[in-house]
């Protein structure tokens, strides 16, 4: 039982490694652009209709 | 007429467009603030980093686009969560499903990038972790890595409460039996002068199945404490 408990506290804390780590990551540029890319291609098109 | 700071977003009807613009400049950077998460429950998902950028990147752009259905106030994090989830279950030719947690391609991303990858660093929880059905792991992600308490999960996974809890127990079973089979976890005092974190890559070292190198040093840690 112990050894059970033991063994789900440490899968916890490692899935909560595996996704902070992600998380600490830093955000590729093209992420932050990508909204402003939609909002000019959009800006286009509704300037051109 | 008073010009407003973006962080008081007013309601006051002076001029529509001028709020309209307001209320979304608010949003985009809520949406930014969110996209470390969301690459994160992308990746938990595909595996792939590559694939998994690729799909949360899809995820943002159709979230910026269908801005005007969320409604406000409610979870915006679960509702991106919630495109991205969609958005991967959408279409089953896509890579992301096509490929997930696919051992070969694991292989055929270069390691030595400096970055560590899920697929590449492969610890014991994350090799576990692939043999999941998508749905248990991506309930196991939401509620024990993502904080999302078991009514968001639901909502995210667009499925009854109970069938979370189910997913979930019946994933971490999965993995403490993976894991077992593996040896059971020495329940040893960390290591002089460890974290946490080294206590348990330590635990994970001493469980990995094989080491090629034969040095006992499976996991290329990428900060040196000396």
């Amino acid at each position: 039982m112990i050894a059970a408990r033991s063994r789900q506290r440490a899968i916890g804390r490692e899935l909560r490694r595996m996704y902070d780590e992600v998380v600490q990551e830093p955000v590729p540029d093209d992420f932050l652009d990508l909204l402003k890319k939609i909002d000019e291609t959009k800006g286009k098109k509704d300037g051109a209709s | 007429m008073k010009s407003h700071n973006f962080d008081e977003p007013s309601m006051s009807a002076s001029g529509e467009a001028a709020s309209v613009a307001d209320v979304d400049e608010e949003f985009r950077r809520d949406l930014l603030d969110l996209i470390p998460f969301l690459r994160a429950f992308s990746r938990s998902l595909c595996g792939d980093r590559e694939l998994a950028d690729d799909l949360a990147q899809e995820a943002l752009a159709k979230a910026w686009q269908s801005r005007d259905t969320f409604r406000a106030g409610s979870n915006l994090k679960a509702w991106l969560f919630t495109i991205l989830r969609n958005q991967f279950y959408s279409d089953r030719r896509r890579a992301w499903r096509q490929a997930p947690w696919d051992d070969s391609a694991a292989e055929r991303v270069p390691i030595a990038r400096g970055e560590q990858t899920w697929a590449v660093q492969l610890s014991d929880t994350a090799r576990a972790l692939r043999g999941l059905p998508a749905e248990q792991r991506e309930a196991l992600i939401l509620v024990g890595a993502g904080g999302f308490s078991y009514e968001d999960a639901a909502k995210i996974s667009n499925c009854a409460v109970g069938t979370v809890k189910s997913r979930v127990a019946r994933a971490r079973k999965a993995l403490s039996a993976a894991l077992e089979g593996n040896g059971p976890l020495p329940s040893e005092p960390r290591p002089a002068g460890g974290d946490a974190t080294n206590e348990i890559m330590a635990q994970l070292d001493r469980l990995a199945p094989f080491d090629p190198s034969g040095t006992g040093q499976g996991s290329t840690d990428k900060t040196d404490p000396t």
